[in-house]
């Protein structure tokens, strides 16, 4: 099974880290002339905001801030309160803490270094970052049932017996909250508590995959094979 | 030039002001905000017939392509900023058979890594615009056809479109906007890409087979919400109405009173095709030559209307005051105050800088035409002038 070559990482984990631009791919991120204004933050902006994100640790990133089971999600511009200026330059930092399934969310001026305000919110789950992509993709492949299921859905779209994961599906995870489907039953209610995600899957020659499996990845569990409630 | 460039005032500053037409009478209030941003994310733009819109543009991780400071200059007129910010705030997409009810733009998102890195054959006779290198946003002018057809008389228009690529799942969203030269803005979204469910009968979808394996594919909505911020000649003294035209009581249908009433405070609206329901955002200082309020004015786009078990499907209008943390249509963070959702967001308020939420609806029954590759379906609305010039400016 494969992710699509197109979903590169929109955030960072924790063992990427401090390692500031290895790897540390997000769209906005210029290199050229300093940014102004509502222009997205640069390369340099990204980094300096992740260094000082707070997490469940007892400081910034760079201090060891971030706890071993936090992701970072989100590094963006702030979004100023309207009326104010936008000369100053801050970002939004999100942090999602898997040990006590919070996210966290500061706001860190980037010239300075200075975190303007942290806060600790539950129940918010913006989407996945790469690393949870990936880690879904492993439990669901762990599971032996949905893989059988996924073999047979696979022969059902192509006519064709799924040989190779790796290179014969793609897969694109989306964030999944119950409160998203009232019909939602089992286990996969506490997602939007948990975190979790629904994968949607087609064959490389695009055809669709008829499953969309949810995975728990606050409890790493598979707690949907079908994804299907009805 | 370079890419640290001015603001927009001085941008403007050199606008040639000629008094050709007569347009809004008075001058800039201090107060407007005319955007910041440098030249890679700025759009400005004169079209054929002299007509000119700005802009800044900024790439967000889960929006996508959010504009700033959208402003428009009508041939020989002043420029005249109309929206604050603009994006498209949710893509609700519930299937017939309640196999799966996506939140795309909160959940997935459409930019970042989501944002489709777009070529040449996506931009025939257009511009790539980039983000850092990486070409996300088309940028064409292109005909509209007639501005005007009387007798001998004939005007051909044309437009400015902005458009990104976003792909989740099995589909590929085009974001659009189109800034036509008579100060028309038509947001647009085209569903594309190829079906993403298939399973049960014909009672909550269409037989696309044999391709696939010989069952049906389930047909969906697609819910797409935008979040507007009107700034009519600048933040100050804007104010929101509904018009709409009801028969006169007493007439037997034949005739219409035509009514405009002021939402003083935050209210939830519906779309109503039989009476002609409009909103528009109009200046309370700022006239045109004919001393008339200028405004601009949302007109719906759709027949297909949508209410689910979801609280914001209820309207398709919401009308607040602008508040920074109410990002989403629906699973907005509820951080800083804000609701979860769009009808939350309508508590009370007195709506003193006015923000237009508007959801269109389509209801898409698969065909068979739609595999592999499916034909955009499009589904949009437009914002029109209304006063803000006291003739048509193209002519």
């Amino acid at each position: 099974m494969r992710t699509p070559n197109r979903r590169v990482v929109t955030g960072v984990a924790l063992a990427t880290i401090g390692l500031t631009a290895a790897g540390f791919t997000i769209a906005g991120a210029q290199s050229d002339d300093s940014p102004r204004g509502t222009d997205p933050l640069s390369a340099a902006e990204l980094d300096a905001a992740v260094a000082q994100a707070p997490g469940s640790g007892s400081g910034p990133a760079e201090a060891g801030g971030l706890g071993a089971d936090d992701v970072v999600l989100l590094v963006e511009r702030h979004d100023e309160e309207k009326g104010t200026s936008t000369d100053a330059r801050r970002a939004d930092v999100w942090v999602y803490s898997y040990d006590d399934d919070v996210l966290h969310q500061s706001v860190v001026d980037v010239t300075t270094g200075r975190v303007d305000s942290t806060r600790t919110v539950r129940n918010v789950q913006p989407p996945l970052v790469e690393e949870e992509a990936d880690r879904a993709i492993e439990i669901a492949l762990a599971d032996t049932e949905l893989s059988r299921q996924l073999a047979t859905a696979y022969r059902q779209a192509t006519g064709r017996d799924l040989t190779d994961l790796a290179t014969d599906v793609i897969v694109e995870p989306i964030v999944f909250r119950a409160d998203s489907n009232p019909a939602t039953t089992g286990d996969a209610r506490q997602c939007g508590r948990h975190r979790c995600a629904q994968l949607l899957m087609r064959s490389t020659d695009d055809l669709l995959v008829n499953l969309l499996p949810i995975i728990d990845l606050s409890a790493g569990t598979v707690v949907s094979r079908t994804g299907f409630f009805q | 030039m370079s890419a640290r460039l001015r603001r927009w005032g001085g941008i403007l500053g050199v606008v040639l002001l000629v008094a050709a037409v007569p347009v809004a009478t008075r001058t800039r209030s201090a107060n407007a905000d005319l955007g910041d941003c440098s030249a890679a994310y700025l759009v400005d733009e004169v079209l054929a017939n002299g007509a000119r819109w700005q802009m800044c543009w900024e790439p967000k991780t889960y929006k996508g392509v959010v504009l700033h400071n959208v402003t428009y200059t009508p041939v020989g007129g002043q420029p005249v900023e109309v929206l604050f910010e603009a994006y498209l705030a949710q893509i609700h997409v519930p299937y017939d058979n309640n196999g799966a009810r996506f939140h795309d733009v909160s959940d997935y998102g459409l930019g970042g890594a989501n944002f489709d890195t777009l070529v040449g054959d996506d931009c025939p006779n257009g511009t790539l615009l980039d983000d850092g290198g990486t070409d996300i946003i088309c940028q064409t002018e292109a005909p509209t056809g007639y501005a005007a057809k009387d007798y001998d008389h004939v005007r051909q228009g044309t437009s400015l479109n902005l458009f990104s690529t976003s792909c989740i799942g099995a589909y590929c969203y085009v974001v659009s906007w189109n800034f036509d030269d008579d100060g028309t803005i038509r947001p647009e979204v085209g569903a594309t890409g190829s079906l993403q469910l298939y399973g049960g009968t014909n009672r909550t979808g269409w037989q696309t087979g044999p391709d696939h394996f010989g069952t049906v594919a389930v047909a969906h909505m697609h819910n797409f919400y935008w979040k507007l911020d009107f700034d009519v000649d600048g933040t100050d003294n804007d104010r929101v109405e509904e018009l709409e035209a009801t028969f006169t009581p007493g007439s037997n249908r034949s005739q219409l009173t035509n009514t405009r009433r002021q939402l003083a405070t935050e209210s939830a609206r519906r779309v109503s095709p039989t009476t002609f329901r409009s909103w528009r955002v109009r200046d309370t200082v700022t006239r045109n030559a004919e001393n008339h309020p200028i405004s601009w004015e949302l007109v719906p786009g759709t027949d297909h209307i949508f209410r689910g078990p979801e609280r914001f499907t209820q309207n398709e209008v919401y009308v607040t005051t602008q508040n920074t943390c109410e990002d989403f249509a629906s699973h907005n963070p509820t951080t800083g105050g804000c609701g979860a959702q769009a009808a939350a967001y309508v508590n009370g308020e007195a709506v003193t800088d006015p923000v237009i939420w508007y959801g269109t609806s389509f209801h898409h029954l698969p065909r068979d035409e739609d595999e592999e590759h499916m034909h955009p379906h499009w589904s949009g609305f437009s914002i029109i002038p209304r006063d803000l010039t006291a003739d048509n400016p193209s002519d």
